[in-house]
């Protein structure tokens, strides 16, 4: 039993999943979902396509190459079953996706730095152009409470007419 | 349902389709690795003008469910035309200098490797070499 890589999106296809399409040269595409099959067929690249792998690698979205990325391979010589041998592969792979997950986490942080910035620049525009869907203006203020006193009166002309 | 153009004829009710569509089926467009390799070899190699492109179709003869009989295949495009002016205009217009563009850049297009690639993986472990002929790969088999 093996997880493949969906050819579209590059994620796992666990077993039970997804379509394997056999082209008539005989190469076999795998896809993990339906709309990875459905893109596939209009002939969409996934290399343009912003949600897939394929895409956020290249356009630098995310951790490209590193030396945690060729510990995970297709390995397609079997092993002589040894006890000790698993146990250690055991480990080393959580250590392995432990170390890749915090580099990859430094990355996106790194990526994030200079949008913060922005994001901090956006924030005080905004503040400055709406502050009035906040604090109303002093004028509208006074207005409102000029309002209040009427109302009071006319209120007592009411019940002097329906007496 | 819409127009009379999306009726769906032929074939059991799992697999019938629109008339276009089961014309199409037939006169495939090739995928775009396909014919990124196409364009790569010499034209002979690719289509002889009596069948589809190589490795397509079984026909021997002229395909008559093709748009001018299968002999008038624009490769870059992988389309056929009525005749060679149809298909000579066709060379001069902007969707085909397009997919020429696009063929013509050295990067291949994607394929399984990519998507493994992108996904975190290294290239495939396939062992070390077992079949070297010598008295020292034979001891690695017994390994």
């Amino acid at each position: 039993m093996r997880v493949e890589k969906c050819w579209f999106c590059s994620s796992n296809i666990y077993p039970g999943h997804g379509i394997t399409f056999v082209r008539n040269d005989a190469t076999v595409f795998r896809f993990c979902r339906g709309k990875c099959h459905k893109n596939f067929k209009m002939k969409r690249n996934p290399r343009k396509v912003k949600w897939t792998k394929a895409y956020r690698k290249l356009a630098g979205k995310e951790l490209a190459e590193d030396a945690t990325f060729e510990m995970e391979k297709r390995r397609n010589r079997p092993e002589k079953y040894n006890r000790d041998l698993v146990g250690k592969t055991l480990k080393a792979v959580s250590k392995i996706t432990e170390i890749r997950q915090k580099r990859q986490d430094r990355y996106y942080e790194k990526r994030m730095q200079k949008a913060k910035k922005q994001q901090l620049a956006a924030d005080k525009l905004q503040l400055e152009k709406e502050v009035h869907l906040i604090k109303a203006p002093a004028g509208i203020r006074v207005e409102k409470e000029k309002l209040k006193e009427p109302v009071r009166q006319v209120d007592a002309n009411a019940d002097s007419m329906s007496e | 349902m819409g127009g009379i153009g999306t009726r769906k004829v032929g074939g059991d009710h799992k697999h019938r389709k629109t008339f276009k569509r089961q014309r199409r089926s037939g006169f495939q467009e090739r995928h775009i690795d396909q014919v990124w390799e196409d364009v790569r070899k010499p034209p002979a190699q690719v289509h002889d003008g009596k069948t589809g492109p190589k490795g397509t179709t079984a026909k021997a003869e002229l395909d008559e469910d093709t748009p001018g009989f299968g002999k008038f295949y624009c490769i870059p495009c992988g389309k056929y035309f009525n005749s060679a002016t149809s298909l000579a205009s066709h060379e001069g217009e902007k969707p085909h200098k397009r997919r020429v563009k696009v063929l013509t850049n050295p990067k291949r297009p994607h394929n399984q490797r990519d998507a493994e690639a992108a996904a975190g993986m290294g290239a495939n472990d396939n062992g070390p070499k077992l079949r070297t002929g010598t008295a020292a790969g034979a001891a690695e088999m017994d390994e």
